[in-house]
């Protein structure tokens, strides 16, 4: 009884055992059946996208490395939004959405840069895969497709570059609506045979040699703001000290052109000895105006009688002749009027001529001086004086100034009947830029 | 879950930008294009009129526009500080053009104005506005206005557009000359229009003859700035010989042959032919008697002629008569007369 007991119990093992034996078999017959999941990666693998702005039409250019040995017939570049990983199933919302759009229903449909055949694998012999070339893709498709002529085998270890054109980013309206920062996929085929078979989800052939996946990103656009303001540096002076290359050493505002006779023109800046205070008028001007500046001046009314915008001594009645005047006889020296002209000794005359403009304190030689008062600061050149308190333009620029200064200078002359005395005239200048 | 590495590196990038990122100003809605302030003076402290001129480019409801003055910035809704001396609060609107029918808004202060009007519809378009009665700030520097534009018609609401715009004070400019006092006066037998030259002192009439006239001339010149102008006087004595005299024109007189004469005039005459009119473009003239064709006269210390106002050059010549009686007493005869010119200053 035991010993059959015992044969029994090892009867059953031994069955129990060529069972899983059996069991075992079919298992591995299965695996050995089963598409290569675990087919070698291809390395060094990127997809550098030109924007990642979300819904951008744009270029994605793709790069791989097949080891040696490989057979290379075609490769194929899918888009997914699940997952990286070869052979498990893609999914995405739709085309545009939450994966590239590759043909021609949202903008151009991708083609290959530098036209077909412009692809290569570098580092390969002639005759394997020459100008692999774009297939071009269908409508709704998520994925690429480059051939190769013919299936063909690397000696070595081949890197393979080529830029898809106009690749539409996913848009993420669905996907990720508030945010454009959204991941999505895509993952490398490649194929032995140079017709990859239709595209099945997960994808089973055994066609495939390698593969790899790679993870993209739309990302959020970073608007980065500044604001320049607006600014007018504006200042009237007679002392450039020189210390700085602006407004702040410029002082005084006085112009003392001395002793008028008429057996000459004074003009300034017009010596000590000769009664004057030896400086010229500055105006220099600072702006970031793109549409520019004007500057204006006008001569300040004074107190008496006619001519009040004259150089004049004060309170002086003076002839009322017109304007400008034209007596020699009254304390209003006659204004050179606004068309420009030369001033002769023992013609009674004053006026103004911006004799240059000074670019050497900025960057910028833009301020134009207005033709009439553009003279060379000689007594035969132009001048001007208008002296009826109305603003007249002396000087113009269409875009940014510098620390322009313009030299500012009077000149004088009296006839032998000019009446003795001091003559004043103060003159107000205004910068107008328009931004 | 996907990774959300992109996220975390934005985040990572806002959080180190932050400190800077938190003053950035917020500038919502620029506009207002081509802007521009034309202030009537830069004078400091002087009253006057802010024309404003700028492109609405928004066409939206408008019903009000706020100007801010400010003397650190032009960024709208930064902290202003008003401009010291600064005061719009007195000013009206003068001229507006584009978007029209605004009103200043009675809530103002010194460095702040609302236009108002019924919000309205607005073109894009340039407008202008002149503003009156405003006072500069009290000191040359920049300035800055910041415009803002509004649906509603007191400002209340977001903004529609904004913008600033810089403008400048600056000081005056004085120009100062001096004329100097200016006399030039000359006398000879003969003199150069502008005095450059004067010859002669002497003039010797001969042997005097009864029934005939003698005559001589001389000249003198002059010009002045003297606002005054200028008189020339005469001082001397009839012709004389110890204690005999030719009698002195006291009263102006025609030539009379055989009467003891002695004058002169300052014309040109016929009867005796003697003399020249003057000339030269200064506005000195005879006085009186010594102006009367072929009558003369002489008293001394008459002022002969003159210029009630500066006067360039005038040569005047002198055209001295001298007739003498039957009577005569023999001698030589001399006269000396001092020609003074006087300008008044």
């Amino acid at each position: 009884m035991d010993l059959l007991s015992k044969q029994g119990r090892s009867s059953r093992v031994m069955a129990l055992i060529s069972a899983v034996l059996l069991a075992l078999s079919y298992i591995f017959v299965a695996l050995i059946n089963q598409p290569n999941i675990y087919a070698a990666e291809v390395s060094s693998r990127s997809i550098a996208m030109a924007s990642t702005e979300e819904d951008a039409e744009t270029d994605y250019t793709v790069t791989f490395t097949v080891e040696a040995g490989t057979t290379v017939g075609a490769v194929r570049i899918e888009f997914c939004d699940n997952s990286p990983i070869p052979h498990t199933t893609c999914t995405n919302a739709a085309v545009g959405d939450d994966v590239p759009q590759v043909d021609a229903n949202a903008g151009s449909i991708v083609t290959e840069s530098g036209g077909g055949g412009a692809f290569a694998f570098t580092g390969a012999s002639a005759g394997e895969c020459d100008n692999p070339s774009l297939t071009a893709p269908g409508v709704g498709d998520r994925h690429l497709e480059v051939l190769c002529t013919t299936p063909d085998t690397f000696a070595g270890a081949t890197t393979f570059t080529g830029t898809f054109l106009d690749v539409d980013n996913p848009s993420n309206s669905t996907d990720s609506p508030t945010n454009p920062n959204n991941t999505f996929y895509a993952r490398i085929y490649i194929y032995t045979d140079t017709t990859p078979p239709a595209v099945a989800n997960p994808f089973t052939t055994t066609e495939v040699v390698h593969t790899g996946g790679i993870a993209l990103s739309t990302a959020e656009q970073l608007t980065i703001t500044a604001r320049v303001q607006e600014v007018l540096h504006f200042c009237i002076g007679t002392t450039d000290a020189a210390s700085a290359n602006d407004c702040t050493d410029i002082s005084g505002n006085t112009v003392d052109i001395g002793v008028v006779d008429s057996g000459a023109v004074s003009i300034s800046p017009v010596a000590t000895t000769s009664g004057g205070n030896n400086v010229n008028g500055l105006a220099m001007i600072r702006t970031n105006a793109s549409n520019g500046v004007v500057v204006d001046y006008f001569a300040e009314q004074g107190t008496g009688t006619n001519h009040l915008g004259a150089l004049r001594v004060s309170g002086a009645t003076c002839t009322a002749d017109g304007t400008p005047s034209t007596s020699e006889v009254d304390q209003c020296f006659n204004s050179a009027g606004t068309t420009g002209n030369p001033i002769a000794a023992g013609t009674e005359e004053f006026g103004l001529t911006i004799s240059s403009v000074d670019t050497t304190n900025g960057t910028t030689a833009n301020l134009v001086r207005d033709a009439e008062y553009a003279g060379d600061g000689t007594a035969g050149d132009l001048w001007a004086w208008d002296e009826t308190g109305t603003a007249d333009r002396i000087a113009t620029s269409t875009t940014v100034v510098d620390d322009e200064m313009l030299i500012l200078r009077f000149a004088a002359t009296s006839a032998i009947t000019t009446p003795t005395g001091t003559y004043t005239v103060v003159s107000t200048y205004i910068a107008t830029p328009t931004f | 879950m996907r990774p959300r590495t992109p996220v975390k590196l934005m985040l990572a990038l806002l959080i180190i930008a932050a400190p800077a990122l938190r003053f950035v100003p917020i500038y919502s809605a620029p506009g207002l294009l081509n802007r521009s302030l034309q202030v009537g003076t830069t004078e400091v402290s002087a009253s006057t009129t802010y024309g404003f001129q700028f492109d609405i480019t928004s066409a939206s409801s408008l019903g009000s526009i706020r100007f801010q003055f400010c003397s650190n910035d032009p960024i709208p809704f930064n902290p202003c500080t008003a401009p010291t001396g600064f005061d719009i609060s007195g000013a009206t609107v003068g001229a507006q053009t584009g978007e029209t029918g605004f009103t200043i808004d009675p809530v103002i202060t010194p460095n702040e104005l609302i236009l108002t009007r019924v919000p309205t519809l607005a073109t894009p378009q340039t407008v202008t506005y002149d503003f009156n009665n405003v006072i500069n700030p009290d000191t040359a520097a920049s300035y800055f206005v910041r415009l803002i534009t509004y649906a509603s018609a007191d400002g209340s609401d977001p903004s529609t557009e904004e913008a600033g715009i810089a403008f400048a004070m600056t000081d005056r400019f004085d120009v100062t000359a001096f004329v100097p006092p200016f006399l030039s006066f000359c006398v000879g037998l003969s003199v150069a229009a502008d005095c450059s030259s004067a010859t002669g002192n002497l003039i010797d009439l001969g042997i005097l003859d009864e029934s005939l006239s003698s005559t001589a001339t001389s000249q003198f010149a002059g010009a002045t700035n003297g606002v005054g102008g200028l008189a020339i006087s005469v001082i001397g004595t009839t012709m004389t010989s110890g204690v005999n005299t030719i009698t002195g024109l006291g009263t102006r007189s025609p030539s009379s042959v055989g009467s003891s004469q002695f004058g002169f005039n300052l014309r040109n005459n016929s009867s005796p032919n003697v003399g020249i009119n003057p000339a030269g473009p200064g506005t000195t003239v005879p006085t009186g008697d010594y102006n009367v064709i072929n009558e003369f006269t002489f008293r001394n210390g008459d002022i002969i002629a003159s210029s009630p106002l500066p006067t360039n050059y005038t040569v005047l010549t002198v055209s001295y008569l001298v007739n003498i009686s039957p009577s005569q007493n023999p001698g030589v005869y001399t006269a000396t007369l001092t020609y003074i010119g006087t300008a008044t200053f």
